[in-house]
């Protein structure tokens, strides 16, 4: 069986204060801490910051860096006095990542998504100037909205495309934006003007949401599944009845979909999309 | 606690490596036999490691793999250099136009390192092979970074790889390689399955090599000799990333530059390797 990886296996971060309650010893659990820290991403990393971060004294910090750099996981960076990670973690290179089967990779955040509202979460990906679904997991009243899937709809139309297109870089959703836009019903944006500050305000909260551009009666909200460079691999969405998912309920659920989001966003930004271009 | 040994820091990293170099999950039983340690020192390891995200338990759930917090580690070294993120837009379009998968290669020390690709459109094409380590002369990629590089660079490239030990015989071979490659422009090495290629460009700035392209699969543009055309094609893609980093040249950093590359590469690998 190939090696998975599911958003599932993104662990929270290892817990703060001095490493009580980890097992193993606490020189072992500090090094594992200050590593986890190092793997956020930034270009290097000061001492100082980093007892801040960790809730560990600086001395600390420092035995932690020295095992690191004993084995080339951290080096020091060309000022000297800070840290950024070494050729060391090249070892770690060395299994690649494990295939990337998408829907397989997003269906724990689907089922979380699911399970936090009761609702159908699908996934939908980019192809050329649409948005195909490709998977989901259906809500659990007797109504609930159905997984559409295989079904294609334009980049500016439902909030599953326009999480996607928000993602794209500028000069694609102007690529995007040379052709005629579709008309679904009397609420779908089809001015330019009107997709490029739907696009800030989805880059903004970090979502898109329904407004009657297409289904009456639908509810709902999509987040991006960002990749490693330019394109992203797609969108999830959840979606139900709009009088059982209205705004109301959709606030007081925002925070906890973003979390889901957020963490699938970690592993998904590892992968490159398939996706390139706008004009397929 | 005090009746039990102190788990070692090293063996967090002996742990690691071993869950990469098996190639397979490893139970707390593999551990232990492996790293010569008792079972129960072994599965603390997986333990600590596992709640740290660093592995994860396979889908039996009795055996280890390497977690996504290794991966995002992996994922944080390649994003130091800046050419990554720059270049897969070219990368995607070269995949295109010829079909096949088509990688960015860096140098670190006196290894080459694949860190981003993009999946060929054939229905058949190869993997990616991201986060794959090599000598400089070993791989294509390797070889078209080499032979772009000053004649000083080459010497301890040698010397690296001869363990120190100069073999004129060696020397001059690699030499007269290198010499082709920068006239032509490319290089192809046959891939050891022996039925893919792989063909790569050097990317330079000021007539330095920093990083390659390269192509990698079965159809014209790997064949013996590559098809022109498919050349100058995939040439072209290779030229206007050389322009975007030269109108930025942040994008050609090495963030391993102010180290020394006999140090970096006793980290990455041996020679043999």
């Amino acid at each position: 069986m190939p090696p998975r990886t599911t958003a599932e296996t993104v662990p929270a971060p290892v817990e703060r204060a001095n490493g009580d309650g980890l097992v193993g010893n606490k020189a072992t659990a500090r090094v594992l801490m200050v590593l986890s820290e190092l793997a956020g991403g930034d270009a290097s990393y000061g001492v100082t910051e980093l007892s801040r971060q960790l809730g560990m004294t600086k001395n600390m910090v420092y035995r932690a860096l020295s095992t690191l750099s004993r084995h080339g996981y951290v080096v020091r960076d060309p000022s000297g006095a800070r840290y950024q990670l070494g050729p060391g973690v090249l070892r770690l290179a060395g299994a690649g990542l494990p295939d990337l089967n998408l829907p397989d990779f997003c269906a724990p955040a689907l089922r979380r998504m699911r399970e936090l509202t009761g609702e159908t979460a699908t996934l939908a990906v980019p192809w050329g100037r649409s948005a195909v679904t490709v998977g989901g997991v259906r809500g659990r009243g007797v109504l609930a909205r159905r997984i559409p899937l295989g079904r294609v709809m334009p980049l500016h139309i439902s909030p599953a495309s326009r999480a996607i297109l928000a993602s794209f870089p500028d000069h694609a959703i102007e690529r995007y934006l040379e052709q005629p836009l579709e008309r679904f019903s009397g609420l779908t944006l089809t001015t330019p003007e009107q997709i490029w500050r739907e696009v800030e305000t989805v880059r903004e909260r970090g979502y898109a949401t329904v407004f009657g551009d297409h289904w009456r009666g639908v509810n709902g909200v999509s987040f991006p599944v960002p990749a490693s460079a330019e394109y992203p691999h797609g969108s999830i969405t959840v979606g139900g009845p709009a009088e059982r998912l209205n705004d109301a309920r959709l606030e007081e659920l925002i925070e906890e979909l973003r979390a889901v989001a957020e963490e699938l966003a970690q592993s998904s930004r590892l992968y490159p999309s398939e996706y390139s271009d706008v004009a397929e | 606690m005090a009746s039990e040994p102190n788990t070692s820091v090293d063996q967090i990293f002996d742990t690691l490596h071993l869950l990469v170099d098996s190639g397979q999950p490893s139970g707390v039983a593999d551990v232990a036999r492996d790293l010569g340690i008792p079972t129960s020192t072994a599965h603390r390891l997986l333990a600590t490691i596992n709640d740290a995200g660093f592995a994860v338990r396979d889908s039996t759930g009795t055996k280890y793999e390497l977690g996504v917090r290794s991966h995002m580690l992996v994922h944080g070294l390649f994003r130091q250099f800046r050419i990554q993120p720059a270049a897969v837009p070219f990368l995607a379009r070269l995949a295109k136009q010829l079909g096949e998968t088509t990688a960015l290669d860096v140098r670190v020390g006196w290894h080459v390192v694949r860190i981003a690709g993009f999946e060929g459109w054939n229905e058949i094409h190869a993997g990616t092979r991201i986060g794959q380590a090599s000598p400089l002369a070993s791989t294509a990629g390797g070889l078209a970074i080499l032979a772009h590089l000053p004649a000083d660079e080459v010497e301890g490239y040698l010397r690296w790889e001869g363990g120190g030990r100069r073999s004129p015989s060696r020397t001059r071979a690699l030499r007269g390689r290198l010499d082709e490659v920068s006239e032509a422009g490319w290089v192809r090495e046959a891939g050891e399955d022996g039925d893919s290629a792989e063909l790569a460009f050097p990317v330079r700035l000021d007539g330095r090599a920093f990083a390659a392209i390269c192509v990698d699969g079965t159809g014209p543009i790997v064949a013996d000799p590559p098809r022109a055309a498919d050349v100058s094609r995939a040439r072209k893609v290779v030229e206007g990333l050389e322009r975007a980093v030269a109108q930025d040249p942040a994008l050609a950093h090495d963030p391993f530059a102010h180290l020394d590359a006999d140090e970096v590469a006793a980290t990455v690998g041996s020679p043999r390797a």
